[in-house]
């Protein structure tokens, strides 16, 4: 499908969303490939730095798409965008209710924290999978309502 | 998000006034076409403010556009 089809066809929001899915997913692989297999500090430490800075990738987007005249997104994108918070909320709590639990006994401790970097890591990687839920929930929901 | 109470004219309205197309109809309530499509669909109630905005933009009265079908 060529670019400007895509365009047309998806909204902005949508575009956006699957595009920080793809952030967020490889945000991901790179803390547990580089805490988990490679026992290396640098990766959570690059994820650290960029985690802060993708909030403002909407704002950058948004400026690079908007048209004079022509609205970029509206209340129908913000009702969408709504289910966001909801999904990040649902996914943080799991996610932290889990760790904390896992963290408890020394059997799972040991699998889940092998070196110093991986509880904070494991911390981090929490924020980055409620992101990543919030993202996947509302381009999913744009598709969802293509249908 | 999906399915509403509330119906519309505003696919029969926009074609009495000129074939009137989704993107003007957009970009004189201030919405995206993807809004305007997913209204005419019945996939989306909108706020009463685009409402009012939309009835302006087709030159009619509200009521004259949206409708609200009790539940039965």
């Amino acid at each position: 499908m060529s670019r400007p089809a895509v365009r047309d066809a998806q909204p902005f929001g949508e575009r956006f969303a699957w595009r920080m899915v793809g952030v967020f997913a490889g945000m991901a692989l790179m803390l547990v490939a580089g805490t988990w297999l490679g026992g290396r500090g640098t990766p959570l430490a690059a994820v650290l730095i960029a985690l802060p800075l993708t909030y403002g990738f909407r704002w950058r987007a948004a400026s690079d798409e908007a048209r004079p005249g022509r609205a970029l997104e509206d209340e129908r994108d913000a009702a969408i965008r709504a289910r966001a918070d909801v999904a990040f909320r649902r996914a943080a709590s799991c996610w932290f209710g889990a760790l904390a639990l896992g963290l408890s006994f020394e059997s799972s401790r040991v699998l889940l924290a092998p070196n110093g970097y991986a509880v904070p890591a494991l911390l981090v990687l929490g924020l980055v999978v409620a992101n990543l839920a919030g993202h996947a929930t509302v381009a999913w929901r744009y598709r969802q309502d293509r249908a | 998000m999906s399915g509403t109470t509330i119906t519309n004219e505003i696919r029969r309205l926009r074609f009495e006034r000129g074939e009137m197309t989704q993107q003007a109809l957009a970009d004189a309530c201030g919405v995206t076409r993807q809004t305007i499509i997913a209204l005419e669909a019945g996939r989306y109630a909108p706020s009463l403010e685009l409402g009012f905005r939309i009835a302006d933009a087709l030159g009619v009265r509200i009521e004259d556009v949206f409708q609200w079908a009790r539940p039965a």
